[in-house]
């Protein structure tokens, strides 16, 4: 079904493509090939322009200069559909399905089997049960989506991609929320589309899985283009330093300060259908990391502890009391705040400058007689980005910031109020490495000189390793190890993510 | 000196535009500009004014609130039948304004704890808070207000009815209010963005439930502003009056969207739809034709600057992708 | 909520909260229309009559066929606050011009069409491409149709002498016992809902009212989608408007003035989310139904005027909610968003 590739014309060919976006360039004169057939991997870090790329390759965006070449003819595709007509389509992390529609109408948007002018839905039902059987992964068409687990919408959209000739797929983090029971079947079945012939394109953090699949591999690095080579032609560190740009060395600063008393303490912490009975301590100078598989429930834990959950069980102390946690206001004025995973969306308010998003924590400690004080927020403010070295103004939107800095100020907002214990939701996801550094070091002397208790959420299992003193792994909702780093490897912490821990029913 | 004039662009332009509008109007009639005229024609719309500051928090959390013509013809009833039993006015005042606010405290507590979208509920309440109005008022409404009740709508301050000036007195506490009480500071980073400020801590349910319960307030009042100025109470009372009373806060420059927006450009608003409307007052031109300008005003003051933006898109100056 | 986590937790409650809520819902409707049935016919020996049944049925039938223009725009997240005005101006007009114009007279129809695509139409282009949010732009509208008719009608009746004669038949006839109305607005009801069932078109107003973001990463056209709902919207809008002036007979420039909370209400209550996305055109006639017997009922049971808007308004709450409720099942089944964002 896919046209026979001809040896000597790419797949694609992506030519001296740019676009910017008002200031920022994300994408300068990128060119290289993708053959026929092949799994070809793209890395980089946040930020080095795959998205773009993405967007451009599959018509959601237009290309400010160059020209995209599929099977040596220009194509300029208008819209993702018009791609998709073509063979060109992407799946990505979240899925982009509607869910109050059945399985076999999402599948099919858009690309209806017509009886006449109506919809034949009988056709579609047919055709959706056929793409997934394809797929590999057989549902009832019929469902609606809104009941589907993420790992079974994932292969929706991968069966979606499948209702054309389908020449280029292009997954975008495809297993980053998946089991690695489900992980293989996806694994599967890109090698099935590429011994049809297909083209497929993976995007992907994770070394093993592109050591494991990839047949070439492309570097983005800061909207440029670095290297296309073959998989066997590029050692993972070889692969790291072209993505970062220089020698990364995630440093390990051992702790000498002893650890103090106990800060926060958890013990049976449950809420239905996100996890179940967590317990553990957090005492003051310490730096716990959480690692498990994306998924397993680790955010939901801290923002349970921070009230932002209502059907939690279990208790919290802080400092030795007991504290019902029923909103961040009042965790946070017990001491314990959170900082969250999505930080433009949730740790930070972009469209307002850094004095307001900083005073935002403390209004009512700025507040007298019922009114604020511009200068006290001002000085508040300024004291932050001195102490956090923030580049830029007080004044200035917090949108115009990059994102090392951006981080910093969401880190600043919580530092005003002087808390005891920080949950910190992948403090360093989505930074350049040199401010991944500073954060790392603020984050050491906020635990070992201020004396206060960290918890670090993390999917990046060097940092978690280099900046913990312990690990607490969850699994599946449920605290699957808790590791001194003394004992800690990867492999260990791998092995810890994706067990099953077994409960002991009392009777 | 620049930086005020990009920060204030929009009630500079509204300014702008009044004194075009004062041109055009007192072009129809000389009696126009007359202070004496000027002043006894503000009196009609210190009803609206009164809604349009209720409404401004509200719109800058992002949110709506298309009942409060119906809470004030509660609101009016109420005083109308506690003026007429012979109730002291200063008795009736806190009663009344607690049983607005209640009403408002209603459409806060659907917003901000049940979730429902403030829209649909406020559609809702709408219905029926006329609907409750009515049943207050029963068939023929009220009429035989006493003196006491009848004093804003019939005492001058000097050249100044005592309704405008309590107008300025709003606009300056509502001024006061949002740009300098925590209140005011929960209520914009909530319009600008609610998921960010519950995580900053703020104080979500209870900085809404506040915005409507004022609002709410502020319809009640109006209410008492209504009686005083018609000197009659009805359950049909305001029906229609919130396509003013919206056109005045987006007018003024309050973003639909939520997180931006001034008192003194909500006052401008009024005063710029205030003359517009005596304009077309001194013009002849029919009632429903002048509903028709505000509502072309309402969808001009979003739709032309949306317009431009688009225009520049495709013309010119390369925007961010969303 | 994330997808495989407890597994025993999701098996246990079978078919997920997300997808059961949403059937659930249409059959909600037609079971409270049921109870409603019930209560009023122990509270009245006069309810329960074939008079009264086809009395009901017949003060439904044109809000049914509005009910059924407006969800189509409430189908894609939206909504038309002009209806009412919609179905004035388009009376006014179209009949004092078929009064005017003697040889018109036949055409009625089709003028009622091509003025409510028009103004459908002005709708759409404010919402759909100056992104003007459909509250604010449908008020502007309303003033501005109403303000037109108003205009137009130059303080004049339209009197019934001059509306075609065999509109007014349609109005006063009867077919198999019921009026003519009534076949009409079920004709519409299944038309319309046929039309999003098997054209590209209605499910494509689906998929956008179900998620619009995803709708525009998958490359349908939001655009069009949305000014293709306005559009229907505004013909099936003028078409009720002219057939409730045939029914009326004189018709001044207030026909239908604040008609667009009734029609609201049928459709929130008939089950077509606020949210877009979900509810069936038959829903909304159902929604009409409900809101046609509660006014029955109350006139029955000789219950002030006035009780009926404050039952509207509640009805309309209350639907919202029952809908917040689903919605949230929905949501949860499908995002691995946090927490706070799952009302949004």
């Amino acid at each position: 079904m896919t046209p026979s590739p001809n040896p000597s014309v790419p797949r694609l060919s992506i030519r001296g493509v740019s676009k910017s976006f008002e200031a920022v360039r994300a994408l300068r004169d990128v060119s290289f090939d993708l053959a026929a057939g092949e799994v070809h991997a793209l890395v980089g870090e946040n930020g080095a322009g795959k998205s773009t790329l993405v967007g451009i390759i599959t018509g959601l965006r237009q290309p400010d200069d160059g020209e995209i070449l599929l099977d040596g003819k220009p194509v300029a595709f208008k819209n993702p559909l018009d791609a998709r007509a073509a063979g060109v389509a992407a799946v990505y992390q979240d899925p982009n399905l509607f869910p109050h529609l059945s399985v076999a109408e999402n599948i099919l948007t858009g690309q209806y089997p017509m009886r006449g002018p109506f919809v034949d839905n009988g056709a579609m039902r047919t055709k959706a049960a056929e793409l997934l059987e394809k797929v590999g992964y057989p549902l009832d068409v019929d469902r609606l989506v809104a009941g589907l687990t993420v790992a079974e919408a994932q292969f929706v959209e991968i069966a979606r991609a499948l209702s054309s000739d389908l020449r280029l797929l292009i997954l975008d983090e495809p297993t980053s929320a998946l089991t690695p029971g489900e992980a293989a079947k996806l694994y599967e079945v890109a090698q099935r589309l590429k011994d049809e012939g297909t083209t497929v394109v993976w995007i992907s953090h994770r070394m093993e899985e592109i050591r494991r699949l990839s047949d070439t591999i492309t570097v983005l690095r800061d909207g440029g283009h670095v290297r296309t080579a073959p998989c066997a032609e590029l050692e993972d560190d070889e692969m790291i330093r072209l993505m970062v740009g220089r020698d990364v060395v995630v440093e390990t600063v051992a702790r000498e300060e002893p650890l103090g008393p106990v800060q926060l303490s958890v013990r049976g912490l449950s809420a239905p259908g996100m996890f179940e009975d967590i317990s553990f301590d957090l005492h003051e100078g310490e730096i716990v990391g959480v690692a498990g598989l994306v998924g397993s429930g680790r955010s939901e834990i801290a923002q349970a502890i921070f009230g932002l959950n209502s059907h939690v069980t279990g208790t919290v102390e802080v400092e030795g009391a007991v504290v019902k946690p029923k909103s961040p206001g009042q965790m946070a004025e017990a001491g314990v705040v959170y900082l969250p995973e999505d930080r433009d969306a949730e740790g930070l308010i972009s469209t307002m400058t850094v004095r307001d998003n900083i005073a935002l924590t403390g209004i009512k400690a700025l507040s007298k007689l019922g009114f604020m004080r511009p200068s006290s927020e001002h000085e508040r403010a300024e004291k932050q980005r001195v102490a956090l070295s923030i580049k830029g103004g007080v004044v200035d939107l917090v949108s115009s910031m990059s994102g090392g800095n951006r981080q910093k100020v969401a880190i600043a907002r919580w530092l005003a109020v002087n808390p005891k214990v920080l949950l910190l939701d992948e403090p360093t996801h989505g930074i350049d490495v040199g401010t991944k550094a500073d954060v790392h070091n603020i984050m050491r002397d906020l635990a070992r000189k201020e004396r206060k208790a960290i918890l670090m959420i993390s999917s990046d299992l060097p940092e978690v390793l280099a900046v913990s003193d312990r690990v607490l792994v969850i699994s599946r909702g449920q605290l699957a190890a808790d590791i001194d780093i003394a004992d800690a490897t990867q492999e260990n912490i791998l092995a810890a993510a994706t067990t099953t821990v077994s409960k002991e029913k009392n009777v | 000196m620049t930086r005020f004039v990009r920060s204030y662009s929009w009630e500079l332009l509204l300014v702008v535009l009044i004194v075009v509008a004062g041109i055009w109007s007192s072009n129809l009639s000389p009696y126009f500009l007359d202070p004496v005229n000027l002043l006894t024609s503000a009196q009609f719309f210190v009803i609206f004014s009164l809604m349009a500051f209720g409404l401004f928090p509200v719109v800058v959390h992002g949110e709506i609130d298309i009942s409060l013509a119906s809470t004030l013809a509660v609101g009016s009833v109420m005083f109308g039948q506690l003026a007429v039993a012979g109730v002291p006015l200063i008795v009736a005042l806190p009663i009344v304004l607690l049983a607005t606010g209640i009403l408002g405290a209603i459409n806060g507590v659907l917003v901000a704890v049940a979730g429902l979208p403030s829209l649909a509920v406020t559609l809702g309440t709408l219905g029926a808070y006329r609907g409750l109005a009515y049943i207050l008022a029963g068939d023929t409404g009220i009429t035989g207000i006493p003196a006491e009740y009848r004093t804003l709508g019939s005492t001058w301050v000097g050249i100044v009815p005592l309704a405008v000036l309590l107008v300025l007195v709003v606009a300056a506490a509502f001024w006061v209010l949002m740009a300098t009480t925590p209140f005011g500071r929960y209520s914009y980073a909530l319009g600008n963005n609610s998921a960010a400020s519950t995580m900053a801590g703020a104080p979500v349910a209870r900085t809404r439930i506040a915005a409507y319960t004022l609002a709410g307030v502020m319809s009640g009042l109006a209410g008492l502003v209504w009686v005083s100025q018609y000197q009659s109470a009805r359950g049909d009372n305001a029906d229609g009056t919130i396509l003013f009373v919206l056109t005045a806060v987006v007018l003024g420059g309050v973003s639909i969207k939520g997180g931006s927006g001034r008192a003194v450009g909500v006052l401008l608003a009024i005063i710029l739809l205030g003359t517009i409307q005596t304009g077309m007052k001194l013009a002849n031109v029919p009632g429903t034709s002048q509903t028709l300008v505000i509502g072309a005003l309402l969808i001009g003051s979003i739709g032309i600057p949306s317009a431009l933006q688009l225009l520049r898109r495709r013309f010119g100056v390369r925007r961010p992708a969303s | 909520m994330n997808g495989t986590l407890i597994a025993d937790w999701r098996e246990r409650l079978g078919l997920t909260g997300g997808a059961a809520a949403l059937k659930v819902r249409f059959l909600g409707v037609v079971v409270f229309l049921l109870l409603l049935c019930v209560a009023f016919s122990i509270l009245s020996p006069r309810f329960f009559t074939f008079d009264n049944g086809r009395s009901i049925l017949f003060s439904a039938a044109i809000l049914m066929i509005a009910a059924v223009g407006q969800a189509l725009v409430v189908l894609t997240g939206n909504l038309d606050l002009s209806v009412g005005s919609i179905m004035g101006l388009s009376a006014y007009v179209i009949y004092d011009i078929a009064g005017q114009f003697v040889e018109l007279k036949p055409f009625v129809m089709v003028m009622a069409i091509a003025l409510g695509a028009v103004l459908g139409l002005i709708n759409g282009f404010l919402v759909a491409v100056l992104n003007i949010p459909s509250i604010v732009a449908t008020l502007g509208t309303l003033s501005i149709y109403r303000g037109f008719t108003s205009f137009y009608a130059n303080a004049q009746e339209v009197t019934s002498g001059t509306l075609p004669g065999w509109m007014r038949d349609l109005a006063t006839g009867t077919v198999l016992g019921l009026p003519t109305y009534v076949w009409v607005a079920v004709l519409v009801v299944l038309i319309v809902g046929m039309a999003l069932r098997y054209l590209p078109w209605g499910r494509r107003i689906y998929a956008y009212g179900s998620n619009s973001k995803a709708a525009h990463f998958y490359g349908l056209n939001s655009t069009q989608i949305v000014l293709g709902s306005y559009v229907g919207a505004g013909i099936i809008a003028a078409f009720a408007g002219v057939l409730l002036g045939a029914q009326v007979g004189n018709i001044n420039s207030l026909l239908a003035n604040g008609y667009e909370l009734q029609v609201l209400a049928a459709v929130v209550i008939g089950g077509v989310s606020i949210w877009g996305g979900t509810g069936s055109v038959y829903g909304a006639a159902i929604g009409a139904i409900v809101l046609a017997t509660i006014n029955n009922g109350l006139v029955l049971l000789q219950v002030q005027e006035f009780y009926r808007l404050l039952i509207q308004g509640v009805a309309i709450v209350l639907a919202v909610a029952v809908d917040a409720i689903v919605r949230n099942k929905v949501q949860s089944a499908t995002s691995r968003r946090s927490i706070t964002e799952v009302k949004s």
